[in-house]
């Protein structure tokens, strides 16, 4: 830790001590057309186009060049080139708008990256997604979704069929950290996990670090998925919405003062109950069953070096079944910023993020029902400063403390019910980090980004803390005062990624990175579901940590047409958690008892194949790759597949523009099927047939397959008005994918036992009307 | 209209299929399966022994019959299991309450022995009924709203004593279970010492039923027991990774050895 600390300010301060006659240039670059700030834009030298920047999440730039008449050229793919001439004797600030470019084939579509990104970036294990693209991919219902389409990339996997929940890389459901405007979303998924929360009119940029993550994020064990709302319109209003077949949105922006500030709201509800009277079923007359999201974000430009944002997310299901039964869940972020320049080359960013999940279940009327209501709620705040020291190293630092206060279960009953009114305790933590991180360019073939992240969580009273004896009965238990710490954790993690270019089209990529992660999702299921509870470390859970490490091969060929990757990696957990044989966590007021603790391994190669440019766009992807548990209590403490170790999952992507209006796609994926347990005899005790279980995921669900395709046609397209319809067809040649397997005696016979198969979705149709002015 | 008709159209199509299916299970070594119930009082203890078979098979179950079953009492008395073939033993016992009994089964493949601890009764002090309303959704045929009535099972719980207790419910002379399935469980954990109304809700009854309850006092293995085998039966698209319920057998036999003392008490319900 020493020798980096030591490495990272050796080599600051002999840059900077040969920073003499040098002035800075620093400014912003947008969008021409919508004022929106363009994140990884490039200032280059004309002249040596290895100098330069790009610019940081809010189109921030700063670049140092000795005095004297230089061209720069500011430039974003997918944007005209601008160049600029200066002549330099002091320090700059240079605003720049870039125009998107007209594209005769096809919309524009706005990659966020340099064309041959791929190859010269130091970072690896990143998938970025295009939002462009994600219009076109055919998802299931229509209902474009960021967190489907980020389950085409290697690496990634499915949670199951038509989930939008994902594995990274063998690490669990919960070890993804999402975060829209900095903010924890704590249970990113709509009913039962078939929709996200992301409505994707309202987001700009979405991110997935599946390895060798910046220092700047932490507190999760296997990725981050970094999702940017849109800044909204600061030159002109502009309303866009899609009608579609479960749900319809709108979203409004436009300038609040021109070119100085602007807004943005979109809004999302699905309908599909309000066809349920229709089905003529009595019970089903009286049920609703729907969800909405709202984003909202605002930001105003102070002074030439102030600017505030406040950004907001707030979702929520809700299910009811006659006038007895209502259960409803959500969750409601808050981010408010403020970007400072202190200086041409010191950039600072201070977060004040708000977090929310609950969920409520209530039954029967006022008096003599219950309601049962559980909440994890989050205030962070935190400071981000980036230092662009010289054009070689661009330092960024900071740190953040959150106070997490966790809900388990608050029953609340009325009055003439006989069940009482009980809480589970609350539960109170801090969790906090500081952190350095260094990008370096050392020459012109090998860069480096490092740092160092030091991490700590205090579980802290009011509270009781409970001790177990190794079968989890309770043995003792503390009390502690508000604010006493009853247990804490701390740990540094170290991040470091490295990029050596070989020549022009091809480089060489390493990394190795730390994560710590102190809160842990408990669900007694194997898919995500809004009962699922988060817990924080405490006495007895222990944080969960993963090391990794990884290598690749990137390469661009033809004239970056196509874009290639070869990852490999290896992963080991720590602390993983699962649930003694048995357990049931629902509503247990111990539930830490029903706990036990061991390790994991996981590891892969990804390969992945893009095609970026010509009529045909799409990519192929396939990984390879074993994921494995070891717990002393399950599988008699022999290592077992995890539920993800699907060993073959390729996925193929097609999008082919046939005109300029008119374009069709297609997806393909397939997958070995889940390790899953079945039972390998059965027996009879009290007059029933019991399965006997051998080993823990010692089979396999049959494998996965499906073809998708979908058609976009663009009606109209002028200055004022454009529209497009989109239809798609999911599972288009209705194979009968396995949901479950169960095993039952046979209704028919009982004497006879038998496997039955759950499939959903055979075929499932679906449009979209998309309009904007 | 004609979205009416793409909607209803897309409605219809996502259904879900049910079929079932061929699946390549394992052949494993059998495994023992011991089940025992011993009761307080003088009566004929019985012991069945048997083997697990592969899932999809047919035949009847496969008994052990070559078996030397005995049990030892809390003086160090030991009382040897006559086989009756069709792998049951039996013997005439008189169990005391409050005293731990081991059952111990030696065979070809193995000694396997189990304790029990044999509470005292616990007797049920009234059985009554109450009439609700059907709430929730899941799991049932009748429609919300509707009416049913429930048992509700009265008993002084023994203080300073770790209970667990286990209740069986025969309608009009016929075992059921939770709706739900499961089993009617209970402990002292959060009442000890504490007149207890133990309500039967998972059971859904009519007017004209003749309910008979047996509250049975069991040891914490046996509770742990019906526990376990309750949840890993509920296995579905979103239930956790199923497990061979706990038992007190050790060796790795199956099945179970309970000591049970039980009181019980018969109602019919009247609207």
């Amino acid at each position: 830790m020493r020798i980096l600390s030591l490495f990272l300010f050796a080599s600051l301060w002999s840059a900077s001590s040969l920073a003499q006659n040098k002035y800075t240039i620093s400014g912003t670059i947008k969008d021409a057309e919508t004022g929106e700030d363009l994140i990884g834009a490039a200032v280059v030298l004309k002249s040596s186009q290895g100098t330069g920047t790009t610019t940081n999440a809010y189109g921030f730039y700063s670049l140092s060049l000795e005095a004297g008449t230089h061209t720069l050229l500011y430039r974003y793919l997918g944007y005209e080139t601008l160049e600029k001439e200066i002549n330099l004797s002091e320090n700059t600030k240079i605003n720049m708008e870039l125009a998107p470019a007209l594209s005769s084939l096809t919309t524009v579509v706005i990659e966020s990256e340099k064309e041959d990104q791929n190859v010269t970036s130091t970072s690896m294990s990143v998938t970025k997604l295009d939002m462009g693209e994600i219009e076109k991919i055919p998802v299931l219902f229509g209902e474009k979704d960021v967190m489907k389409t980020i389950q085409l990339m290697p690496g990634v996997k499915t949670a199951g069929e038509g989930n939008s929940g994902f594995y990274v890389r063998g690490g669990s459901l919960d070890q993804n950290l999402v975060l829209l405007d900095e903010a924890p979303v704590y249970n990113p998924s709509h009913l039962l996990g078939f929709f996200s929360v992301f409505n994707s009119d309202a987001l700009k940029d979405v991110t997935l670090y599946k390895g060798g993550m910046p220092a700047e994020y932490g507190g999760r064990a296997s990725s981050v998925m970094d999702i940017k709302m849109k800044d909204g319109n600061s030159k002109d209003f502009g309303v866009s919405g899609g009608i579609g077949l479960i749900s319809s949105k709108l979203t409004v922006e436009g300038p609040i003062v021109k070119d100085k500030g602007s807004f943005i709201i979109s809004g999302r509800r699905t309908y599909a109950d309000l066809f349920l009277p229709l089905s003529g079923d009595e019970a089903l007359e009286n049920t609703s069953l729907y969800f909405y999201d709202l984003n909202a974000k605002a930001n105003y430009q102070l002074n030439e070096n102030n600017r505030i944002f406040l950004s907001g997310y707030f979702g929520r299901d809700k299910f009811a079944f006659s006038e007895n039964f209502g259960f409803d869940w959500g969750n409601a972020t808050g981010t408010l910023r403020w970007n400072h320049i202190f200086s041409d080359r010191l950039f600072s960013n201070t977060s004040l993020i708000y977090s929310d999940y609950d969920y409520k279940i209530a039954i029967g009327d006022s008096d003599e029902g219950f309601s049962l209501t559980s909440t994890i709620n989050d205030w962070n705040l935190k400071q981000d400063f980036s230092w662009f020291a010289n054009n070689n190293n661009t330092v960024k630092f900071g740190g953040n403390l959150i106070d997490h206060t966790f809900v388990p279960g608050q029953i609340d009953a009325g009055s003439n019910n006989l069940l009482g009114s009980t809480d589970v305790e609350s539960q109170y933590a801090i969790e906090g980090a500081l952190y350095v991180q260094n990008e370096q360019k050392v020459n012109d073939r090998l860069s480096l980004d490092y740092g160092l992240r030091y991490s700590f969580f205090d579980y802290r009273g009011e509270g009781t803390a409970y001790e177990f004896d190794e079968n989890g009965t309770l043995i003792d238990q503390t009390e502690y005062e508000k604010g006493e710490s009853i247990t804490n954790y701390g740990g540094f993690e170290p991040r470091l990624a490295g990029r050596y270019r070989l020549n022009t089209q091809s480089s060489i990529k390493a990394s190795y990175n730390r994560n710590y992660q102190y809160l842990h999702l408990l669900s007694n299921n194997t898919t995500s579901t809004p009962t699922d509870i988060w817990v924080p470390s405490s006495n007895n859970v222990k944080p969960q940590t993963a090391d990794q490490v990884a290598l690749g091969y990137f390469r661009n060929l033809k004239d970056n047409m196509f874009e290639l990757s070869i990852e490999g990696y290896y992963k080991s957990m720590g602390n993983l958690i699962d649930y003694r044989d048995g357990a049931n966590i629902q509503f247990s007021t111990n539930v830490e008892s029903e706990l036990v603790y061991g390790d994991g391994e996981a590891y892969g190669l990804e390969f992945f194949l893009k095609k970026k440019k010509g009529r045909l766009t799409g990519w192929l992807s396939y990984t390879l790759s074993r994921t494995l548990r070891e717990f002393d209590y399950i599988n008699g403490g022999e290592a077992y597949s995890a539920r993800q170790d699907r060993i073959h999952d390729l996925s193929i992507v097609g999008m082919y523009d046939l005109t300029d209006k008119l374009s069709v796609s297609a997806t393909w994926v397939y997958y070995t099927g889940d390790a899953v347990t079945f039972p390998s005899g059965k027996y009879e005790v009290d007059g029933q047939v019991i399965p006997y279980y051998t080993e823990r995921n010692g089979y396999r669900m049959p494998d996965y397959h499906r073809l998708d395709v979908g058609l976009n046609w663009q009606r109209k397209k002028t200055e004022k008005f454009e529209s497009s319809w989109n239809f798609s067809l999911y599972n288009a040649y209705g194979r009968e994918n396995a949901y479950s397997i169960d095993f039952q005696q046979s209704e028919a016979n009982p004497a006879v036992t038998e496997a039955v198969q759950l499939s959903l979705f055979k075929w499932v149709p679906s449009f979209s009307y998309n309009f904007k002015f | 209209m004609k979205h009416f008709f793409y909607i209803l159209t897309g409605l219809a199509l996502f259904s879900s299929c049910e079929k079932v299916v061929d699946v390549d299970l394992n052949e494993v070594n059998p495994q023992i399966v011991i089940e025992a119930n011993l009761f307080e009082g003088e009566h004929n203890f019985l012991v069945k022994v048997s083997q697990t078979s592969s899932y999809f098979e047919t035949e009847e179950t496969r008994w052990l019959s070559d078996a030397t079953v005995r049990l030892i009492g809390p003086e160090n008395e030991v009382i040897v299991l006559n086989g009756l073939g069709q792998g049951q033993y039996s013997a005439p016992v008189l169990a005391k309450g409050n005293s731990l009994y081991t059952l111990e089964v030696s065979h070809d493949l193995g000694v396997y022995t189990a304790s029990s601890f044999l509470h005292a009764r616990v007797p049920v002090s009234e059985l009554s009924f109450e009439e609700a309303e059907i709430r929730s959704p899941f799991g049932q045929e009748q429609a919300s709203g509707d009416t049913y009535y429930f048992a509700v099972v009265r008993f002084n719980d023994p203080k300073e004593v770790e209970n667990f207790y286990r209740f069986n419910l025969a309608v009009n002379g016929k075992e059921t279970n939770p709706a739900r399935g499961g089993y009617f469980l209970t402990d002292d954990i959060n009442q000890d010492g504490e007149t207890t109304d133990y309500r039967l809700r998972g059971a859904f009854l009519e007017a004209g039923d003749t309910v008979h309850v047996s509250l049975l006092s069991i040891d914490q293995a046996a509770h742990a027991f019906y526990e376990t085998l309750g949840d890993s039966q509920g296995v579905g698209p979103a239930s956790a990774s199923p497990a061979n319920p706990q038992n007190n057998w050790n060796n790795g036999a199956l099945g179970y050895f309970a000591a049970i003392s039980l009181d019980q008490k018969s109602i019919v319900i009247l609207p």
